[in-house]
């Protein structure tokens, strides 16, 4: 039997994990989420589905803290979790690299893990260039690498692959990969679930803001079977 | 005309009616409202002190001179040349009307003489319009008047005066137009703003770049002023100082604006109409009621005429800070107030969370 202090501590370490507890949001008579019960273990790459408007963004947005629930809790783990948005979050003015170091600084990660990322996500080529005058594809490359730079044990990606063409996909997918086998987290909301299938570790369905499936997954389910059953 | 594209105008004036509303039904409302502030261009409601010259002034004299002064000016009592000089100096008069004893006495000679400071450079022409009235009207007194005009602390010229009060109002610019389209314009990180550090960090590293630049204009502005030979302290650290804590106290109201408003067309325009307020209802240029009584009530209420009018005293005139200590706390209440507006609406912006 553990002593009582030891109870008292074990109950005050943060949690490894985020988790969500009865989550609702409401807005102006809409309801973007509904009683939303969630766990995001360390370690896996997380997708979250779902149809337009089934609460994705809304979820992550309560999950970063940007939003609060109308009602349940969101446990966090400690530490600064990385987040990649649905509309590039970037300094405009700044060329590249810029928005790179600005957002590293505020981590202790390093310029070998800065360098990594950058070529990982094919930001080399146009490191010099202001971010405001990037194709949209680079700007969601640029979105993605500025979630990592400061190598946080949880990143959530909203959109990823959005704008990319197939070779930055699948560079895209190779590093979100790679970063889950170090035993980090992401969690990737998306509408390219076959892009990440084989890599995937858990499947979360969102529609109309209640989850209709929430289970580990590995290469060889059908999830776009899944998908198209739970949502179709 | 295509139609469609009408149409498409009709469907923007649907979604952004509140917008559209200020700026094109509230605007003009508040633009022909601020006309009517403007009564005359006699400066009849400028505040003049008349006080006695010496002991022997008996109160029917004084009510009579401030009553010949009256059409000219606002005459207001003061009890010794002394207390009135004090308010000359501290802009609360613009000019100090002594009355010597003996106006209605016949055969006597009386002098009636109106000082002015040098450093009010727009009273200084002005004020001949009050010596001239008295002259004319002091023949219904039995005595011989005589009415001097003398101009007390050093003289400048006009483009010294318009260079002391400008300091003042190129931060104010700066600061309803510059700085909420700067930071509008990056508007799009604020969420990962928010995530990895804090808004309030953001906002700190620009008070931080904006205190920098800000000094680097009034320097630039001050370089300019000495090399057209003007004689004006920009370097007055009290002078600084008031220019430093008006300029933070504006950016932090329009920031709360800004934020407010949520980035909003409707903001921006609240923003440029309060610069034009106060450009407007400050009286940088005139001495208050110089066009009516009721700009000089709205003067009292602003706090960047009190700002003009210290920073005028210090660097211009030469006068001690020590005379402003009401003015220099209420500048200080100000910028408190302005950062708690400021922070107010940070909280509301991130309690709204993200746009829905």
């Amino acid at each position: 039997m553990p002593d009582r202090a030891e109870e008292v501590n074990r109950d005050r370490e943060p949690p490894r994990e985020i988790r969500l507890d009865g989550v609702s949001r409401r807005y102006d008579g809409v309801t973007a989420l509904s009683g939303v019960d969630l766990r995001i273990e360390a370690g896996d790459l997380h997708a979250l589905v779902g149809p337009n408007g089934s609460g994705k963004s809304t979820l992550l947005s309560l999950v970063l803290g940007l939003d609060r629930p109308t009602s349940g809790t969101i446990s966090r783990p400690e530490g600064r979790i990385g987040c990649g948005f649905q509309t590039p979050s970037v300094y405009p003015d700044l060329t590249v690299d810029e928005n790179l170091r600005v957002f590293a600084a505020m981590g202790d990660a390093g310029d070998d893990w800065l360098a990594r990322v950058r070529a990982g996500l094919g930001l080399g080529e146009v490191r010099s260039r202001v971010a405001a005058d990037l194709s949209g594809g680079y700007q969601r490359l640029l979105d993605v690498a500025l979630a990592f730079v400061r190598r946080p044990a949880f990143v959530l990606l909203d959109e990823p692959l959005d704008e990319l063409d197939d070779a930055a996909r699948e560079r895209v997918v190779g590093f979100v990969a790679d970063y889950c086998e170090d035993d980090r987290t992401v969690v990737v909301s998306t509408h390219h679930l076959d892009a990440f299938g084989p890599s995937l570790d858990r499947l979360t369905v969102l529609a109309d803001g209640d989850v209709r499936f929430d289970e580990r997954v590995d290469g060889s389910d059908d999830y776009r079977a899944i998908y198209r059953d739970l949502v179709d | 005309m295509d139609a469609s594209l009408f149409q498409k105008e009709l469907f923007w004036l649907r979604r952004n009616w509140r917008a559209v509303a200020v700026v094109f039904l509230l605007a003009p409302v508040l633009f022909g409202v601020a006309t009517a502030s403007f009564d005359r261009t006699v400066p009849q409601d400028v505040p003049v002190a008349v006080a006695p010259a010496d002991g022997a002034v008996t109160e029917d004299e004084l009510q009579a001179v401030a009553g010949l002064a009256r059409t000219v000016s606002a005459p207001r009592s003061y009890d010794s040349p002394e207390a009135a000089r004090t308010a000359l100096d501290r802009e609360r008069v613009y000019g100090v009307l002594t009355v010597g004893h003996g106006l209605y006495e016949t055969g006597a000679n009386v002098t009636l003489s109106l000082a002015v400071d040098g450093g009010m450079v727009t009273y200084v022409d002005p004020s001949l319009a009050v010596t001239g009235t008295l002259r004319d009207r002091a023949g219904v007194f039995p005595s011989t008047v005589t009415v001097e005009r003398q101009i007390v602390g050093a003289e400048r010229t006009l483009p010294e005066f318009l260079f002391a009060t400008g300091l003042v109002y190129l931060l104010a610019i700066y600061a309803f137009t510059y700085v909420p389209y700067h930071l509008a314009r990056e508007r799009r990180v604020f969420d990962r703003v928010r995530v990895e550090s804090s808004l309030w960090a953001l906002l700190a590293a620009k008070a931080a770049l904006f205190a920098a630049l800000g000094a680097a204009a009034v320097a630039s502005m001050g370089l300019t002023g000495a090399a057209l030979g003007y004689r004006v302290s920009v370097a007055d650290p009290v002078a600084l100082g008031v220019v430093a804590l008006t300029g933070a106290a504006l950016v932090a109201v329009s920031l709360g604006v800004t934020f407010a408003t949520r980035f909003s067309v409707a903001g921006r325009f609240v923003n440029v109409a309060l610069l034009g307020a106060v450009v407007v209802f400050s009286n940088p240029v005139y001495p208050t009621g110089f066009f009516s009584a009721v700009r000089r009530t709205i003067a009292g209420w602003s706090p960047v005429y009190h700002a003009t009018v210290v920073v005028r005293a210090v660097a211009l005139k030469g006068l001690s800070p020590g005379l402003f200590t009401d003015r220099l706390l209420l500048l200080v209440g100000v910028a408190v107030a302005a950062g708690c507006w400021l922070a107010a609406s940070v909280v509301a912006y991130e309690r709204r969370g993200r746009d829905a």
